[in-house]
């Protein structure tokens, strides 16, 4: 954590005066990243003999982690001699999830269109993708693992079932460079602080939450209320959504007064289906 | 019957084609059914050997390392052989590489692994790990895990690890977990939060019937309902607008009230004049841009010549995308510009990937743009 500005809280020895509270904003420091997966999402690959392109463009909810997008796919190539011809939409709905230091993603891509199977027009085609478990893995850039496919076909006037065996499936993440580098570090900031600190030593005010991206540019901006306490040199603040939609968006901040410095595991941030203490 | 050419072209039928299969379009089926299912039921998996993941352990740069990782759990599909191997991985000091042996213990579908998973689904264990033995039980084929998970749940405390289990019987065959998500939905023990999580999985993987999600819109709690309506919206090919219209009666949070609209224009049966009715009548600005965009889906997927509120519809979304403060709602504007699937839409798109000053709304843009109408 990275306190830009120091708080003034016109305090002199353990008596505090009420008064404005000038604090500008707070940056985190790299140690409790919230990842958002924003933006174009290409994948070509071979795989089983099919050449599969998907490239759908998505965007994350900040209150709840899900994560949707609409694209295009096509599937061509063949399979035990059999030539397959498809394209059509994409239709994306995921959600990520953290547990301790792991950042996951399950969902699942919906896609729908025609083409030809051996020559025969499909007069309707339909497949799922589903991902169970998906690794959000910031260091490779990408997310992966392995996808189930099933779906069903109009061919020849009768419906016939589609399924495929498990298949490993690493995407990856939106603005990753040649080099397999993902520039998100999930650096994010509470910006525009306003807020007052009264002579009991109580803080109330509003602030701005925002992750940003690699140019420093937020993904969302999300409106928050500010409350807290200085008590024995130690300050507590809370900011949350000013709504009951994004109230779950929550920084608790302990720090030090004296030095800035924060107080170990008595910090946290949740956002975009994250939560991290730090 | 139609017989396609190369690269998806279709040729037109024969005016004299006969409707009904001849014997020699029945002997084409036929052979063409067995292709598919020989095609299907080909060993199209990856099963490494030991030496070929032995040899993928040294890396020197993190895509290096999450081969190594692929590699490890590919080897699961090599059955009980790979049961040793993995269960001795999981005492690696690294916590990535105990987990892709975890996750590749599941592929081997073993009842040893099963019993290994079971025993690190459990509070006390690192979350990263008890969540993932959570996770790759689910995906496990024997139908006895369902009651497993169930069991695992009862005695876990942590709500991370409970989550990861319920996602984990979410994705169960519904015959399985019926019972289960029926009795859990109802039980006053269970915290909303939890229930919530129940229905937005559910809906997420289209086990649960539909009712199960529009049941839940009666729930007195608006947590439980935003589940279902989280549920409604993620759920494929349902056709609840009017219990979800008549639900969004009662809801007064904007952020639900949002969800509502997100549901109901992912129905099926969305009537656009009825959402059009009810923006009409919402003051908030989040609210209104998602009835715009539940709006925009119920049109674009089924869009008619003189659609009078089509022009309105853009220009509101197009001043949205400009000029809103928060990127957030700046891009929902987008996705529902594209979603009419218009010209029109097309065209505003193009004007907000010119004149946007965010760079990340003209990337959008420009990309939704390319998408087409």
């Amino acid at each position: 954590m990275k306190i830009v500005a120091p708080l003034l809280l016109f305090c002199a020895a353990s008596q505090c005066f009420a008064g404005s509270l000038d604090l500008s904003e707070f940056e985190s420091s790299g140690n409790a990243p919230i990842y958002v997966i924003d933006g174009d999402i290409i994948y070509n690959d071979t795989i089983n003999g099919l050449t599969v392109g998907l490239d759908w463009s998505s965007s994350m909810n900040a209150a709840t982690g899900s994560l949707a997008g609409e694209g295009d796919y096509t599937i061509s190539g063949s399979v035990n001699s059999l030539a397959i011809d498809w394209a059509g939409t994409i239709k994306a709905n995921m959600n990520v999830k953290v547990a301790g230091s792991v950042v996951r993603v399950n969902g699942k891509l919906t896609m729908s269109g025609g083409g030809t199977v051996a020559g025969y027009t499909l007069d309707r085609l339909s497949l799922l993708y589903t991902f169970s478990n998906f690794d959000l893995n910031p260091n490779a850039g990408q997310m992966a693992g392995y996808v189930n496919l099933k779906g069903s076909a109009r061919l020849l006037g009768r419906n016939v079932p589609l399924s495929l065996p498990k298949t490993y499936l690493a995407m990856d993440l939106p603005d990753v460079d040649m080099n397999g580098q993902w520039d998100s570090a999930g650096d994010w900031k509470i910006s525009d602080i306003v807020a007052t600190v009264d002579g009991k030593g109580k803080i109330a005010g509003t602030g701005k939450f925002a992750v940003l991206d690699e140019n420093e540019n937020p993904y969302d901006v999300i409106e928050q209320k500010i409350s807290g306490t200085v008590k024995k040199g130690v300050v507590s603040l809370t900011a949350a959504g000013n709504s009951k939609s994004t109230s779950k968006i929550k920084e608790i901040l302990t720090y030090r007064e004296s030095d800035d410095q924060a107080v170990p595991k008595k910090s946290s941030v949740s956002a975009y289906g994250q939560s991290r203490k730090f | 019957m139609q017989r396609g050419g190369s690269k998806g072209a279709s040729q037109e039928t024969p005016a004299n084609a006969p409707r009904a299969l001849t014997n020699s379009a029945i002997h084409q089926e036929t052979s063409l059914e067995e292709a598919w299912s020989t095609a299907l039921q080909s060993d199209l998996v990856p099963r490494p050997t030991w030496k070929e993941v032995q040899n993928a352990r040294v890396y020197a740069t993190p895509r290096g390392k999450a081969n190594y990782l692929q590699l490890l759990e590919g080897y699961g599909f090599r059955g009980s052989e790979a049961v040793p191997c993995l269960r001795a991985i999981l005492n690696d000091p690294d916590q990535e590489i105990r987990r892709a042996a975890l996750r590749g213990l599941g592929r081997t579908e073993t009842a040893e692994a099963e019993s290994i998973l079971m025993s690190y689904a459990k509070d006390g264990v690192a979350i990263e790990e008890s969540t993932e033995a959570a996770l790759v039980l689910g995906q496990m084929g024997n139908p006895s895990v369902t009651g497993k998970l169930q069991e695992l749940l009862r005695q876990a405390q942590d709500p991370v690890l409970r989550e990861h289990l319920v996602d984990a019987l979410a994705g169960r065959p519904w015959e399985q977990a019926s019972r289960f998500f029926t009795e859990h939905l109802k039980n006053p023990n269970i915290g909303v939060e939890e229930k919530q999580n129940a229905l937005a999985m559910l809906g997420m993987r289209d086990t649960a019937p539909a009712g199960v999600l529009t049941g839940a819109l009666g729930d007195s709690n608006e947590e439980v309902r935003s589940g279902a309506y989280q549920g409604l919206a993620w759920r494929n090919e349902t056709a609840a607008s009017e219990k979800i219209k008549i639900s969004l009666l009662r809801e007064t949070d904007a952020g639900i009230r949002s969800l509502g609209y997100e549901a109901w224009g992912n129905q099926t049966d969305a009537s656009r004049g009825e959402i059009l009715a009810n923006y009409r009548k919402e003051t908030s600005p989040e609210v209104r841009l998602r009835a715009l965009g539940a709006w925009a889906r119920a049109y674009g997927r089924n869009p008619v010549a003189s659609e009078l509120f089509l022009p309105e519809a853009v220009s509101t979304l197009e001043q949205v995308a400009m000029a809103d403060r928060d990127p957030g709602e700046r891009k929902e504007a987008l996705k529902a510009l594209q979603a009419t699937r218009t010209k029109e839409g097309n065209d505003a798109l193009q004007r907000i990937a010119e004149g946007s000053s965010d760079q990340r709304i003209r990337e959008l843009a420009y990309r939704l743009s390319l998408r087409g109408y």
